[in-house]
């Protein structure tokens, strides 16, 4: 079987294969640990209906010799968003948002309850790994209390239990012929639909996903704009806009939770910035 | 109220001055050129927008005042300081002048002609595909995409996207859309940087979905190609050629070439005193001097002027412009082809004038290596004259030294004599 390795960050082994002249992507366990949550993916996406998006099939699975869980899928020939929006007609913008928006909601009605002391708990826990980066001198640890405290003051009721992809940035997002595909579902510790509006954001404000880029042009910096301010416009439409702090507040839960996994100084200066600036606009009272 | 606004600042620079402050034929002004076949006539309000800088440097205001006299009614705006980019120079002249309602945006660096008056939200871009010769840095260039309606599907900044540039002018039905357009993406919370007009108006199109007319522009002549440039600069200056000479009369170089020759010379354990060599060889084609305080070894010879050239490089700092000899090729400009006509060789006159950043304003650099003779042989000048094929009663020289002088005397053409400028 022919195989080419594809970028991968989470540990995960992805692979493009063919066999019998057919392409297919196979996705491995980092280790035996990580079974388990490999696994929760490939069911997540298996289990994935939309009017709005498509997911790769899942074709198969099952254990690597070396104990680790693999699944097959679909190998959908496009780009991913991230990538795509580089070059993206910029009226086709606004028919991306909506499709996204249109599935994000579309899903996150179907609510249930998240009990109370998750997030507090995770807060609780936030804290204590902080304590261990106190040392680092690149981490702003004046700014992390006052996002801290900032979390711990906000009631999280808000955040009802719905499905939800779990790390939708824009290169888990693939485009092919106008289609959109989700890829990479995430098993969060908490399921909510803001969660997945969030991580929007933090692309199209923070351009989390473009943190490796030596540059961003000029062309994709518009188009991100006109995305952001679609996705913005499109998020504040709905209920009145009630939502729009709260996303805000998930998304600073979101970079607060990067710290503890991050090494090199330069992310850690990329988190500081985006920090500051979404605390500045909760602080502010939104945009 | 329709309102043009000519966009001059942070241009290009031409003949020591910005570009749009040259002229295109003996008295129009590039400035007021950018107007023509464009129907300015139709606007209620004309706004040119310079740099302080400019005006203070340069004079722009008042030689735009000036130039424009005659042509139409302008306004000025000037910019107190230097800009990010065009779309924030064009967000303080409206603030600044108070424009509202419609607005349309001209760049000054190329002339071209609109068959339609293009009203409204629009664009006027080349069909690269129908211009009859290539353009100059395409890459530099925004990119059109447009469907058969003639609608703006996309505008793109330096990415190759369609066969359809833009031609330099903006329409834009109210100066409002610019003005919330440009405000969203310079606003604190994420601002980006060195914003185009056509940033702004792919904005526009993405995010409110505003529609914007593609204008057809003939005959695209993008002044920043030294092409076009000398293409413009033939319609001028017919038979006419003022020649300049490098060491001595441009520039006052006496202490580079000294202290390379003194370096190259130590090597070979020859001294030169700095007096002597003002007095007695500056100027001078090196084998009229050397042999006499050297040696007769045409090898060391050859070989110590080359160390020479090496070394020349080094003390381009020593040099002394002659600046008022650059204000009067400026102005003679606008008649005269220009010629530098030196015994230097080749690759110390790149040298200079690069350091300098001359390295464009003479129409012909003839250097040693393009004559057989040196001055006070006349062959260099006649050489010039022959390539714009000026007679010399309609020539000036600009020379110092006695072989110059007497060169441009058998050359049959006035000359006048630098005697120092510091
Ligand atoms: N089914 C697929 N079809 C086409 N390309 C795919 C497919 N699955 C993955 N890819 C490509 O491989 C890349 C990595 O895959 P994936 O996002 O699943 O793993 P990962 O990046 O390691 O996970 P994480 O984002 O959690 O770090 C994707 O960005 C995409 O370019
Ligand atoms: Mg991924």
């Amino acid at each position: 079987m022919w195989t080419k390795a594809l970028s991968g960050h989470s540990g995960c082994q992805v692979l493009l294969c063919e066999s019998d002249a057919r392409l297919f992507v196979r996705k491995i366990s980092g280790s035996s640990d990580y079974n388990a949550r490999l696994q929760v993916q490939a069911e997540k996406q298996a289990r994935f209906e939309s009017r709005f998006v498509s997911v790769p099939k899942v074709l198969d699975s099952g254990i690597t010799n070396d104990g680790c869980y693999y699944f097959d899928m679909e190998y959908i020939r496009g780009v991913t968003l991230a990538e795509y929006m580089r070059r993206i007609e910029i009226g086709k913008i606004r028919g991306f948002v909506s499709r996204l928006i249109g599935h994000i909601v579309d899903v996150g009605n179907k609510s249930g309850y998240i009990k109370a002391d998750v997030f507090s708990d995770k807060i609780n826990a936030l804290r204590q790994s902080f304590a261990a980066l106190e040392a680092d001198a690149s981490v702003d640890m004046q700014l992390i209390n006052r996002a801290l405290a900032a979390l711990e003051a906000h009631s999280w009721q808000s955040f009802t239990q719905s499905s939800c992809h779990g790390d939708l940035t824009l290169e888990n997002i693939i485009v092919h012929d106008s289609e959109l595909y989700f890829i990479d579902f995430l098993d969060s510790f908490y399921d909510c639909w803001i969660l997945d509006i969030s991580t929007l954001l933090q692309d199209a404000y923070a351009l989390w996903a473009y943190r490796n880029w030596d540059i961003v042009d000029m062309n994709t910096q518009i188009r991100l704009a006109v995305f952001r301010d679609i996705l913005m416009d499109e998020l504040t439409a709905i209920d009145a806009g009630v939502w729009v702090n709260e996303v805000f507040y998930a998304l600073l839960l979101k970079l607060l939770r990067i710290y503890p996994y991050t090494k090199d100084e330069k992310t850690i200066r990329f988190l500081n910035d985006k920090t500051a600036l979404v605390l500045l606009i909760l602080e502010q009272g939104g945009l | 109220m329709r309102t043009l606004i000519v966009l001059c600042a942070g241009q290009q620079m031409r003949m020591q001055c910005p570009l749009y402050l040259n002229h295109y034929s003996c008295n129009v002004l590039l400035a007021a050129k950018v107007l023509e076949n464009i129907h300015a006539d139709t606007y209620d309000r004309i706004i040119y927008t310079v740099s302080q800088e400019d005006c203070e440097k340069y004079d722009a205001r008042n030689i735009l005042q000036d130039g424009m006299k005659d042509v139409y009614p302008i306004q000025i705006f000037t910019l107190a300081q230097s800009t990010s980019g065009p779309a924030q120079s064009l967000y303080l002249t409206i603030k600044g002048m108070n424009v509202a309602g419609e607005i349309a945006v001209r760049d000054c660096t190329s002339s071209f002609c609109l068959a339609e008056n293009a009203r409204g939200n629009f664009v006027a871009g080349v069909d690269l595909v129908r211009l009859d010769r290539d353009v100059y840095r395409v890459r530099q260039k925004s990119f059109i995409v447009v469907n058969e309606q003639g609608q703006i599907l996309d505008i793109v900044e330096k990415s190759f996207r369609s066969d359809i540039i833009s031609a330099g002018l903006y329409g834009f039905e109210n100066a409002e859309d610019f003005v919330m357009a440009y405000e969203r993406l310079s606003d604190w919370h994420h601002p980006i940087k060195h914003l185009y007009i056509s940033n702004i108006i792919s904005y526009l199109i993405g995010y409110r979905q505003l529609v914007f007319h593609f204008a057809e522009a003939t005959g695209y002549e993008d002044w920043k190609d030294p092409d076009a440039w000398s293409r413009l600069q033939d319609k001028q200056g017919q038979g006419k050629l003022v020649m300049v000479d490098l060491d001595g009369t441009l520039f006052d170089t006496r202490q580079v070439n000294y202290m390379a020759y003194r370096e190259a010379l130590e090597r070979h354990g020859f001294q030169l005193d700095y007096e002597y060599y003002c007095e007695h060889c500056n100027g001078k084609y090196y084998m009229d001097f050397l042999p006499q305080i050297t040696t007769q070894d045409e090898l060391i010879l050859h070989q110590i002027h080359m160390e020479k050239k090496a070394a020349y490089k080094k003390y381009l700092g020593c040099a002394v412009l002659n600046k008022t000899l650059i204000d009067m090729l400026r102005l003679m400009g606008r008649e005269y082809r220009e010629a530098l006509v030196t015994t230097a060789s080749k690759e110390n006159t790149d040298d200079i004038l690069n350091y300098f950043g001359m390295s464009n304003i003479f129409d012909l650099i003839l250097t040693r290596e393009d004559t057989e003779h040196v001055k006070p042989n006349p062959e260099c000048f006649i050489k010039a004259m022959a390539h714009f094929s000026a007679l010399p009663e309609n020539c000036i020289i600009f020379e110092d030294s006695e072989e110059g002088i007497e060169a441009a005397r058998r050359a049959g053409v006035q000359c006048c004599v630098v005697k120092g400028y510091r």
